[in-house]
């Protein structure tokens, strides 16, 4: 494919893989291989956006200069004002990878690593501890082969892949946009189309979605019960009946230092937001009042609605149209050609 | 190391994609539990289809096995969930009356050596779904399959309810 098209290209695929994103949980709430293999094509996605990007930064440059000898005068300018266009797209691309961005991965590690590690060896309350004996005695009888010390109730893998997976491919989707977002113009229309996209479903939990039930016992559970565990305690009555949030959820699963790991990326993205409004003048207050719509919009969902199917939906696109408007600063390069200086 | 950002950013996405490849190809116990449970409702729908020929009562009684084994197996996979503990209520019942088909059952308890182990058995998973739904009761009818299809009743395909 012709380099010039590669990129802008890349950017219909995000547009694609977003759509196909925010709509597969409405047809399949749960399928591990569809989540894995958006996942997988996400991953794809940004690997070849940044070999792309490696590519241009470092050995296009090399082996164009290698080059240069064996071409006649116009075809080497024109190669060398396309190859500068493309470098110029890398070059900005490399915005995308300052502290703030590596704040929030480091963010979202940290709640992924707590999320694991309450899910490893998770705190059984009195009565889920004498159902689990029950349970193991059944097992024990009706087979002789039935390993009790090492079984688990729960697979370590299956939560990793519930919690982590559709995280990671939050984080994806919001990065590779905002590398669209710093190096390319077209990526204007994509950054429109994701906020149509969170305006949609933002519509939809407004009309649709159920108040949560809210009853807190205690908020001192600082460690939670472990990921996927909420059902077995609701169905136990150790915790509050009826529709729980997204924030409850999370609260008994991982506790109170999960449920603050998670808004902590809400927080960075916040912090870079007011640093915009203040020092990007009204274009950049604009933006700065985009986010803090978005945001509040996605606390409300998770504080307040019941969960669903359009909550990872809702929460993709949010993210994404967040790293579209948090943008620090985006500035059309001019061309330069070392040729002519 | 001048892009050293971006090589990390590299094989952090590589480490990621292939932990979503993984789980594209690796099943999840929830999934496992639910084709143990079809395979176990596919045997016990079988079982019921056995009629009239010679052996039907052996082969009605080892299908009614099976379909206990394999709910065990669904149940192994995912230990809490109410549906498989009514099913497998449900199929601990439909064996024991395959075993004791017109005698009394405390009568079949006392004489059988494996019978007091089975009423255990019974009174355990009772216990369970008691505590994981205590509203669920027990008495659903059509609970794995729809018991009033014709077909199973020896109607034979399309005859009235």
């Amino acid at each position: 494919m012709n380099t010039a098209k590669y990129f802008p290209a890349l950017i219909y695929v995000h547009f694609f893989l977003l759509v196909m994103s925010v709509l597969i949980p409405f047809y399949a709430p749960f399928m591990p291989s569809a989540d894995g293999l958006l996942g997988f094509l996400w991953g794809v996605l940004l690997c070849a956006i940044l070999l792309w990007l490696l590519e241009r930064l470092i050995y296009y440059a090399h082996w164009y200069e290698n080059d240069r000898r064996s071409r006649d005068l116009p075809q080497y300018l024109l190669h060398e004002m396309r190859a500068q266009d493309t470098h110029t797209y890398a070059r900005r691309m490399l915005k995308a990878f300052n502290g703030s961005n590596f704040v929030l991965l480091a963010c979202v590690f940290l709640w992924g690593l707590w999320g694991l590690w309450c899910s490893y060896d998770p705190p059984a309350p009195e009565r889920l501890g004498r159902l689990d004996l029950i349970i193991l005695d059944v097992f024990q009888a009706a087979d002789a082969d039935f390993e009790r010390k090492t079984y688990r109730f729960f697979g370590l893998y299956d939560a990793a892949l519930a919690h982590i997976l559709p995280a990671s491919m939050i984080v994806m989707a919001g990065w590779t946009a905002q590398m669209f977002g710093y190096s390319h113009a077209h990526a204007a229309t994509l950054r429109w189309m994701a906020f149509g996209l969170f305006a949609c479903f933002a519509l939809l939990v407004a009309v649709l979605a159920a108040p949560a039930a809210y009853g807190w016992p205690d908020i001192t559970l600082w460690r939670g019960y472990g990921w996927g565990r909420h059902g077995v305690l609701q169905a136990l009555g150790m915790i509050g009946q009826g529709d729980l949030s997204a924030l409850q959820v999370r609260y008994y699963e991982t506790g109170l230092i999960g449920a603050l790991l998670a808004y902590m990326p809400a927080l960075v993205v916040a912090a870079r937001m007011a640093g915009n409004a203040f020092d990007r003048g009204w274009a950049g207050r604009a933006r700065a009042l985009v986010c803090a719509a978005v945001l509040m919009l996605l606390l409300y969902a998770d504080v307040f609605c019941a969960r669903g199917a359009w909550q990872f939906s809702l929460n993709l696109s949010g993210w994404v149209t967040l790293a579209f408007f948090s943008l620090r600063h985006r500035q059309n390069a001019y061309k330069v050609y070392r040729l002519y200086q | 190391m001048r892009y050293l950002a971006v090589y990390s950013a590299l094989f952090a996405t590589i480490a990621v994609t292939g932990f979503c490849l993984f789980s594209v190809f690796v099943q999840s116990r929830l999934v496992s539990g639910d084709l143990w449970a079809r395979h176990a409702a596919a045997r016990y729908y079988a079982a019921f289809r056995q009629s009239g020929e010679e052996g039907a009562d052996f082969r009605r009684n080892a299908l009614f096995g099976q379909a206990r084994a394999g709910l065990l197996k669904a149940l192994e996979n995912d230990p809490y969930n109410t549906d498989y503990w009514m099913r497998y209520i449900l199929m601990q019942k439909q064996y024991e009356a395959s075993h004791i088909t017109g005698a009394d059952v405390d009568a079949y308890a006392a004489a059988a050596p494996d019978a007091q182990l089975e009423q255990r058995q019974m009174e355990r998973a009772l216990r369970i779904t008691a505590m994981l739904a205590p509203s669920v009761d027990g008495r659903q009818s059509g609970f794995i399959f729809n018991l009033d299809d014709a077909r199973l009743r020896g109607g034979g395909e399309g005859s009235p309810p």
